[in-house]
């Protein structure tokens, strides 16, 4: 071993992770979101290097390179990239032509609850607004942050040309601090041909579920890391009611329900053949019909003639000095044409009733009879417990 | 003259403090940051939520039934309700006692016979250790899941089953699979050691091949299985991907449930539930580092012949080729499964797979996930985790061989890393330095590929240390004391003799940090928040959507370049005396 060479080598290599670091004064207001953005360095040679590593760490806002305005969007990952056809590069293409703007994607994997973390631990958050956010996402981070306070600030919906058409069943917020730019449908998704060789009929009830000719048959995303499953916990909580839903699932479980990982493994493993159901989107035969799969294998199933609807919207951030911007983007977004180029993308319904969709989309997607979803009110301080007691009973050993 | 010496005195506690500096840094605090939850709610220190979760029988089960009613624990025998913490305990116990079953035949083979290949197979042993959780279960899905190939087989034989997924069993077998390599691996590097004279003496002095196995042989090799045993329970006990995945949550442990605790931010109980699986781990790896001081074996003078694999039937060679078609099935099968199904679609054999990937390569956008960009990202950061872990872990192997007042505390806490959960890393990493800390007037903070650095680093330098420990251990003394006598100062004599002894070790040490970097998801996953520093495992992540073959695609690049550096870096100490 040669030991001076050893010690070169390691001496190169700490420089190197010692350039990953940073300290900056904290008493110039650093911790306040978009403070300080109007004197980004956007000159200079060393300061701009320590910089560079922050701006991807999304320490700096406020202007892109050349003033043009920069707007950064935090949405969830699947939005901007997922493996089919993400909304995402083509909305920051339209967006970017339209408006003398630069729009930047930020996709945490932890997706909202990163914003959540840092706004607890003090930290600048750095992004103008939040696209893709649920209503019970709201709800968490308006329990999360304390009275009186918000992560999101309200938008003036006269300042929203296509506000208007915004479908009624979709607003989710009461204070108009998030605006519905999406939905669709939870619903079953199940595979007749398996059915068939079970000699069962496609399951109408949530009763049927937990009968015996449906045993093993369905997959649920865990309630815990998916909106998708989350959303079919309150469905059954619409259906039993908060005394009743326990029951259900424990009737459910003993049929052989298995709970997995997220929506992604459980679609996964229904395609696998795991089970012939699996909870997921009304809008699934799109998205099959997009990649000539067999439509048996792609049935949707309401259950007691409802659907749970599943909502998106889009909120700016507390404290962003981009609010101009962020309003004229979800006007941008609410665009008929933009609504229905998203909800084809992201493989959903638009947001709002004028928005022009090729003539056989809605051949493709399914609408329930009766619209199941809980309001601001009725999610406020009941999702944490609702979800423990779900979690606690199914986890039972 | 008097200079230098003094210089060197130094060295070794200047060696001493930077490591421990280093690992308040990248471990104590991150980690302490989440843990200070445990006992804090609204900013008052109070011990509420602790007693709160030992009295629920949900963790708790039977035991904190007996806490408020003692008859519990007689009325109820033996169908105890074990809660969470006992149902983890219990599949740790049977998957690590799987998981020496498999391993052990595996160790005597790779030990006692000679064979083409066996230098690569011994290399690879580390190989379905390393592996990303993600592929283990996405390749036991796809052989023991409703259209695998062991389940075809077993249906085929006219038994009834749909699907072996959702099952403790299936849970304990991926758990065999993930650690009965390392159980040969660790255990077969002892079995080598063993001297052929005293298995020899014993025969000649009348023993029976039997009985001379288990009097010589086997109690050389307990410390090397109970190592591999320690290691594979704390790892069940802490596994989270496999879990999640095959079991779904009807079967969570507490690992899985902090995570799910953490995702609701609930960080009070998550952080109680971590320090509570954390202190029993360290329990755990005290106890069996006071064992290993006892037990520790010297190296072997002259290690026995081994046997041909290749030749008449024996019973020895039956039992190896035996074994041979066993090991097979667990541990090619799930493999080719996954390569199989990167390699098929709907519509049958297919590239497209693989076509995607190199679409995403050449047009992704900026903030999308590149493959080629994560095939790097992840070798920057395991040369990054090389730089700090081997270092860190050589030294703290030094200091848990010197005999000292407190070695066996400093030695179980440079333990720790095992005892506490990627997930709690990583969250801790997070909160405490990507997004900065205050002290001084400053904040400070790291970017997340350094941080990401400090998580593999903190999970790999124990794998050095264990690694470099023993070898350290085991050199002759005598050869330390002539060169003391003859002048040569302590830190010279580790740096001029015992060091360039233990150079294969060290390099052993050095490609299990790597891998386990390449491979590292629960921290990774936490920390890759910006659009540059995803690694493979991420991209893997990412890519499942509701195709899997884009992801298994990942997987097969992420397997090949796993295994490539692997037994690189494997052989290069082959010149310098490791076995392979």
């Amino acid at each position: 071993m040669n030991r001076r060479r050893f010690l070169t080598a390691v001496g190169a290599g700490a420089a190197g992770l010692v350039a990953g670091c940073s300290a900056e004064p904290t008493d110039d207001g650093s911790t306040e979101t978009g403070s300080g953005s109007t004197d980004t360095p956007d000159t200079g040679g060393t300061a701009t290097e320590a910089d560079g590593t922050a701006t991807a760490e999304g320490t700096v806002t406020g202007t892109a390179s050349g003033g043009t305005p920069l707007l950064r969007v935090g949405t969830y990952p699947s939005f901007v990239d997922a493996p089919s056809s993400s909304p995402g590069p083509w909305l920051k293409e339209r967006f970017e032509a339209e408006f003398d703007a630069e729009l930047q994607w930020f996709a945490p994997e932890s997706s909202m609850d990163y914003f959540l973390q840092r706004r607890q631990q003090g930290v600048s958050i750095d992004t103008d607004l939040f696209l893709g956010l649920a209503p019970e996402n709201l709800v968490k981070a308006d329990r999360a942050v304390g009275e009186g306070e918000s992560m999101f600030t309200s938008v003036d919906t006269a300042d929203l040309s296509n506000a208007d058409a915004v479908v009624g069943d979709y607003r989710f917020d009461p204070q108009d601090r998030a605006i519905p730019v999406g939905a669709s449908y939870i619903s079953l998704v199940y595979n007749q041909n398996a059915l068939d060789e079970r000699g069962a009929a496609a399951p109408e009830t949530f009763d049927d579920l937990a009968s015996a000719p449906y045993e093993n048959g369905l997959l649920v995303p865990n309630p815990q890391n998916s909106e998708t499953g989350l959303e079919f916990m309150f469905w059954t909580i619409d259906q039993f009611g908060e005394d009743g839903y326990l029951d259900y699932w424990s009737d459910l479980m003993n049929n052989g329900t298995r709970v997995l990982q997220d929506w992604g493994t459980a679609y996964d493993a229904y395609s696998n053949d795991e089970a012939p159901m699996v909870v997921s989107f009304s809008t699934d035969q799109v998205y099959a019909d997009r990649y000539d799969q067999d439509m048996a294998r792609h049935q949707v199933g309401f259950l007691n003639n409802s659907g749970y609807a599943y909502l998106e919207g889009a909120a700016p951030f507390t404290g962003t000095d981009q609010m101009g911007l962020a309003t004229e983007f979800i006007d941008f977004v609410l665009q008929p044409a933009v609504q229905a180029e998203i909800a084809q993308r992201n493989v959903a319904l638009p947001a709002v009733d004028n928005a022009e969709l090729p003539s056989d989309y809605y051949d493709l997607v399914y609408e329930p009879e009766e619209i199941v979803s809980f309001g601001y009110d009725e999610l406020m301080g009941n999702v944490e417990p609702w979800l423990s007691d779900w979690s606690r009973q199914i986890a039972t050993q | 003259m008097r200079v230098t010496r003094v210089a060197e005195r130094l060295t070794a506690p200047a060696l001493a403090v930077a490591t421990l500096v280093l690992l308040s840094l990248l471990f104590f605090y991150p980690v302490g940051i989440v843990l200070v939850e445990a006992v804090r709610v609204d900013g008052v220190y109070t011990l509420a939520t602790v007693v709160e979760v030992l009295r629920d029988p949900f963790f708790f089960g039977v035991f904190a039934q007996a806490l408020s009613d003692p008859t519990v624990l007689v009325e109820s025998f033996p169908d105890y309700r074990l809660g969470l913490f006992g149902f983890t305990a219990y599949q740790a116990l049977l998957s690590t006692v799987a998981a020496i079953a498999l391993g052990l035949p595996g160790a005597y083979v790779l030990a006692r016979f000679e064979f083409p290949g066996r230098k690569t197979i011994r290399s690879l042993t580390a190989l379905p250790f390393v592996m990303p959780t993600i592929l283990v279960a996405i390749g036991f899905v796809a052989t023991f899941g409703a259209n695998g190939v062991i389940t075809g087989v077993v249906q085929a034989l006219g038994i009834e089953v749909s699907t072996f997924t959702g099952t403790l069993g299936i849970i304990v077998l991926a758990h065999a699979f993930y650690d009965a390599p390392l159980i040969a691996r660790i255990t077969a590097a002892s079995w080598e050691g063993i001297d052929a004279e005293m298995t020899e003496t014993a025969r000649s002095l009348g023993a029976s091949p039997l009985r001379s196995f288990r009097d010589v042989v086997v109690p050389q090799l307990l410390p090397a299985i109970l190592t591999g045993a320690l290691l594979t329970f704390i790892f069940s006990f802490m596994s989270f991907a496999i879990v999640l995945a095959l079991g779904g949550l009807s079967k969570a442990t507490v690992e899985v449930w902090v995570y799910h605790r953490i995702s609701q931010l609930d960080y009070g109980t998550a952080s109680t539930l971590a320090t509570m699986e954390m202190l029993f781990s360290l329990a755990l790896t005290y106890a069996y580092l006071r064992y290993e001081a006892r037990q520790r074996a010297t190296s072997a003078a002259r290690p026995p012949d081994r046997i041909d694999l290749v030749g008449p039937a024996t019973r020895r060679r039956l039992f190896a080729w035996g074994y041979a078609v066993v090991a097979v099935v667990v541990f090619v099968v799930p493999i080719v499964s996954l390569v199989y199904s990167s390699l098929t679609g709907p519509e049958g054999l297919t590239l497209r797979n693989y076509r995607f990937l190199v679409e995403r390569q050449t047009s992704a956008y900026a903030f999308q996930v590149k493959p080629l960009t994560a095939v790097t990202n992840s070798l920057v950061f395991g040369a990054g985790t090389l730089l700090l872990a081997v270092p860190m872990g050589v030294f703290l192997a030094v200091v848990s061989t010197r005999q000292f007042r407190g070695r066996k505390l400093i030695d179980t806490l440079s333990m720790a890393p095992f005892a506490v959960s990627g997930v709690v890393v990583g969250l801790g990493l997070l909160r405490g330095w990507v997004f900065g800390t205050e002290a001084f007037g400053y904040r400070f903070t790291v970017t997340g590929g350094l941080a990401i650095v400090a998580a593999h680093a903190v999970g790999a330098y124990p794998f050095v240390t264990r690694n470099v420990a023993p070898a350290l251990a085991g050199i002759d003394g005598s050869i330390v004391e002539s060169a003391r006598s003859l002048g040569a100062s302590r830190a010279r004599v580790m740096l001029d003799i015992e060091l360039p002894l233990v150079v294969p070790a060290v390099l052993a040490g050095t490609a299990f940090a790597f891998a386990i970097s390449i491979g590292e998801f629960d921290s990774t996953v936490i920390l890759a928040t910006g659009d540059s520093s995803y690694t493979m495992p991420v991209a893997i992540e990412r890519f499942i959507g509701r195709r899997l073959g884009p992801a298994t695609a990942m997987g097969v690049v992420l397997l090949v370049v796993t295994s490539v550096s692997f037994v690189i870096i494997d052989r290069l100490g082959e010149g310098s005396g490791f076995g392979g």
